[in-house]
């Protein structure tokens, strides 16, 4: 029996169980059954060195959760170079990176500790029925979805994401935008985005919300995407922004509690197979595979939808994206954004709106526009006191690398720290606001 | 105080073996999982720096947004949402869409004030509710009376975060009551919004309003005729009979219905976790169990949690203790002498008139009718594609009722909720053996009355009486 540590939910392992079973490569490897941990992502060190000390519960594989978490296995020496010749046989089929991303991560000796089994890219989901009701652009763009047009609606968003401190995946893509603009433009979008946004607690209530037409534009990870394509093919469609995406690599590799290296790496092997990788292309799963000779399999065959799609990652608009500049202000950023953007939400929304309609209606210009969005979400302008110090601040991105470690290990230090970011994230929406009213007399 | 020796063996008599195990058990199980939970909990709200200080209170109270006073924000407003038309000409316009806004904005008190603004609300709203259905019931004899009597208690079959789901598809902007206002009836051009506070106070009052029905239901039965046919005797007829002698009557049945009502909001999660999933973050969201729920959540990922959140919790918990300790004192000072409570006797159960039977319909049908419509829902959204259909189903699927056995997920929590849940019940009936023969025993029938405990008895009488 193998134990496989997981981040996959079950509509993927029940498939994986059942076909990887009947497969040659497990009788081959006598393995008649598999145990699944689905644990969470911040358990998941504990548990595999809890596990290795307990004898016959010993964890042999680790399989998706993305590749930060797996290069954290890493720096913890918790993978086991893969080296056996069933995964050998398939590797050629598997390319060294993709967009980019490395697809096969190996350490300075040459070892591989892990090998991506799916690809993931972030975009969005958009519902054209939705769009046409209103009569709004379809997006191509991060940017597009902070732009005005998208506020008509309000107080009723048309866009949907999810709250930075809940969602690792919405996160991640606030991090693309950062990167992609540079810090102050980034959370430019980022802030109107939210404003233009009903925010959720989880990304899976975005694709849903997508899905069923709540709101017009949804930002999600590209397999919620295609399962929203998949449910509501007529109205959905995930798209993949002009304006910069990352594609990730999502790993599965050896844990080196293994007592069965041998069998656990079979299942590595079968994995990566074309044979494995059809059950990306199963209806409820619509994952990107990272082993391309999946099409040419009949069940491949059936999905012409995801061939496209993976071509069309192929040639993603990449940008350069920093793992590690992201880990430095990851913290920052998820509460900055809970603090400004979601807790006074209805003040932002309120104020957007107002703005937006006196752009669109031609009551200010353009230029006035942007300077209003400067006062209104230039994080550089933004003036805190640090709780601590007393010092005054500005939510530059060097600060909020200073910030970042403070936050994780001071609770006290983190609630003083929000307060003040709402406290003046609320004034400087509400000084906006009465600037706006006194210049175009409202 | 010193025992005598009658006191010894009357305490010998009744600590029999399986009392006293049963009393340890009790005892164990209270003191590990409530005892200790809460003396932590107002611990860490308390002491600050090894000292007892009110310095998370202050904190809580200074926090932005906890306490807004006067609230801000309008409950209701008429407000343009709007979307382009594009001309034939090219030119894009806007063109507004009028909207009957409620909630979005306002009123926000902040966290604390809500809590206690919501849960006010939602007990004088269920407690009207419940007081005329449980009126019709207990004095009305009507066609289809025993229908209604099961519709009543349907609320009571909470799915509670799928409630406020279905209750999002049906108030909504693309929701069902727009759609039947204003497509299908063409009522009114404004699309009616509900968000915020007050969709919490109607999805609460819809799940709760049961049990002040049960409350006040069991509480008309138990009213002794003679003292109703002595004041019609005496002149007091219709609403004043009502007013002076029945409702006074009842007050105790109503008073224990309305504080379970205002605890059961206060805790409630279900309302604002299911209403920002159906309409993401909002107002519905700034209530005292939302925001202890949401900063434990948070905790999850970085292990710690703000001690303010402990003073929440622990003014939640007081207030919750305030409202149930009042209600006490209240019912205890409130008794009436009745002959033959609790006897058989021919209930004062009358026709009413086609006039009265019209108004009891125009009632108890829209009440059970919404009252249901979560329930509805559930059924609806598990055996069509509602959940992704927009306003209405467009077609019936066994797809989700087949992932009841065939996905392994679903399959595994559906046995755990089932072990669980038999689980419980064996401690329940261990529990009870032990508090229902202590009661039987050594406290009257009469000061035990109207006791949150004994609510639970009433509704096993009040069940019986529906389905026997």
């Amino acid at each position: 029996m193998l134990r496989v540590i997981t981040r996959h939910p079950y509509d993927i392992l029940d498939v994986a169980k059942e076909r990887f079973l009947q497969s040659e490569l497990a009788k081959k490897y006598n393995i008649v059954d598999i145990k699944w941990l689905p644990i969470d992502p911040s358990q998941w060190i504990d548990t595999i060195k809890a596990l290795a000390e307990k004898p016959g519960r010993e964890i042999d594989v680790a399989w998706g959760g993305g590749p930060t978490l797996f290069d954290m296995l890493i720096m913890e020496g918790l993978l086991a170079p893969i080296t056996s010749d069933e995964v050998m046989k398939v590797l050629p089929d598997i390319p060294e990176e993709i967009s980019g991303s490395p697809m096969i991560r190996r350490d300075k000796n040459g070892n591989i500790l892990w090998i991506a089994a799916a690809i993931a890219s972030f975009g969005f989901t958009i519902n054209k029925q939705k769009l046409s009701e209103y009569g709004l652009p379809t997006p191509t763009a991060w940017k597009d979805l902070a732009s005005p047009d998208f506020a008509i609606t309000l107080p009723t968003p048309s866009v949907g994401v999810a709250d930075a401190t809940k969602s690792t995946s919405n996160t991640r893509m606030y991090e693309i935008i950062v990167q992609a603009y540079g810090w102050v433009e980034g959370w430019k979008i980022i802030t109107l985005m939210g404003a233009n946004a009903r925010i959720y607690d989880e990304s899976g209530l975005v694709r849903d919300a997508a899905i069923r037409g709540d709101v017009a534009v949804g930002i999600t990870i590209d397999f919620y995407g295609y399962t929203a394509q998949l449910q509501n093919p007529e109205q959905c469609e995930y798209k993949l922004p002009m304006d910069g995406t990352i594609v990730n690599g999502d790993p599965i590799a050896l844990v080196y509690s293994s007592k069965h290296p041998e069998a656990a790496q079979a299942f590595i092997a079968w994995v990566l197979s074309p044979e494995g990788q059809t059950i990306w292309m199963h209806p409820n799963i619509n994952r990107m595979p990272v082993n391309p000779k999946v099409f040419e399999t009949p069940e491949g065959q059936k999905r012409p939808d995801l061939k496209r799609a993976y071509e069309e990652t192929l040639e993603a608009a990449v940008i350069k994206f920093s793992d590690e500049l992201a880990l430095s202000y990851e913290e920052a950023l998820r509460w900055f954004f809970y603090a400004t953007i979601t807790r006074p939400h209805e003040k932002l929304q309120e104020v957007w709106r107002e703005l937006a309609l006196a752009f669109l209606t031609g009551k200010i210009t353009e230029e006035q526009l942007n300077s209003f969005i400067d006062e209104l979400a230039n994080p550089e302008k933004l003036k805190f006191k640090n709780p601590e110090t007393g010092e005054e601040l500005v939510f530059s991105e060097e600060v909020a690398k200073t910030l970042n470690m403070k936050i994780i290990k001071d609770v006290n230090y983190r609630n003083a720290l929000l307060n003040e970011w709402t406290i003046a994230a609320e004034q400087r929406y509400q000084k906006v606001l009465d600037e706006l009213l006194a210049l175009i007399g409202g | 105080m010193k025992l005598s020796s009658k006191d010894i063996a009357r305490l010998k008599r009744e600590l029999d073996k399986l009392t006293l195990a049963q009393l340890i058990i009790a005892l164990t199980i209270l003191t590990i999982f409530l005892i200790i939970p809460i003396a932590s909990i107002l611990g860490k709200a308390f002491i600050y720096e090894n000292t007892l200080s009110l310095k998370y209170f202050e904190e809580a109270f200074l926090s932005p947004g906890m306490v807004k006073f006067p609230p801000t924000g309008a409950m209701v407003e008429v407000i343009e949402r709007h979307k382009f038309v594009t001309l034939p000409n090219g030119t894009r316009i806007l063109k507004p869409l009028k909207t009957l806004y409620i909630g979005g904005k306002g009123p926000d008190f902040g966290y604390i004030l809500n809590s206690i603004f919501v849960s006010t609300s939602v007990m004088i709203f269920a407690s009207i509710l419940g007081l005329i259905a449980a009126f019709i019931m207990a004095r009305y004899e009507f066609p289809g009376k025993n229908i209604f009597r099961v519709l009543l208690m349907i609320p009571l079959l909470a799915t509670p975060f799928v409630n406020a789901y279905v209750i999002g598809k049906v108030i909504g902007p693309g929701g069902l009551l727009n759609y039947i206002l204003k497509d299908l009836l063409h009522l009114t051009d404004y699309t009616i919004v509900i968000i915020g506070l007050p969709a919490v106070i109607l999805v609460q009052t819809l799940s709760f309003f049961p049990i002040v029905y049960l409350n006040m239901l069991s509480s008309f039965i138990n009213i002794d005729p003679s003292l109703e046919e002595q004041a019609e005797n005496m002149g007091a007829h219709g609403f004043k009979l009502f007013r002076t002698v029945t409702l006074p009557l009842a007050l105790p049945g109503l008073a224990a219905g309305a504080t379970l009502v205002f605890i059961f909001s206060l805790e409630d999660l279900g309302a604002p976790i299911g209403l920002s999933g159906a309409f993401g973050t909002g107002l519905h969201n700034r209530l005292m169990s939302f925001y202890v729920y949401e900063e434990f959540r948070k905790a999850m990922t970085l292990e710690q949690v703000h001690p303010v959140t402990y003073a929440v919790a622990a003014l939640m918990l007081g207030l919750a203790a305030v409202a149930f300790l009042s209600i006490k004192k209240y019912v205890t000072l409130k008794q009436y002498a009745m002959l033959a409570k609790g006897g058989r006797w021919s209930p004062r159960v009358r026709k009413p008139g086609i006039k009265g039977l019209l108004a009891i319909y125009l009632f108890l049908v829209p009440l059970v009718i919404v009252a249901s419509f979560p329930q509805l829902g559930v059924v609806t959204l598990a055996i069509t594609d509602w959940a992704i259909s927009g306003v209405l189903p467009t077609k019936l699927t066994g797809e989700f009722l087949m992932a009841l056995i065939t996905k392994s997920d679903v399959v595994q929590a559906i046995r755990n909720s089932l072990t669980y849940a038999s689980l419980a019940i064996i401690v329940i009936v261990l529990k009870k053996g032990y508090s229902w023969k202590r009661h039987y025993r050594l406290t009257s029938y009469h000061t035990y009355s109207n006791t949150r405990n004994n609510c639970s008895r009433r509704l096993l009488i009040v069940l019986r009486h529906c389905f026997l």
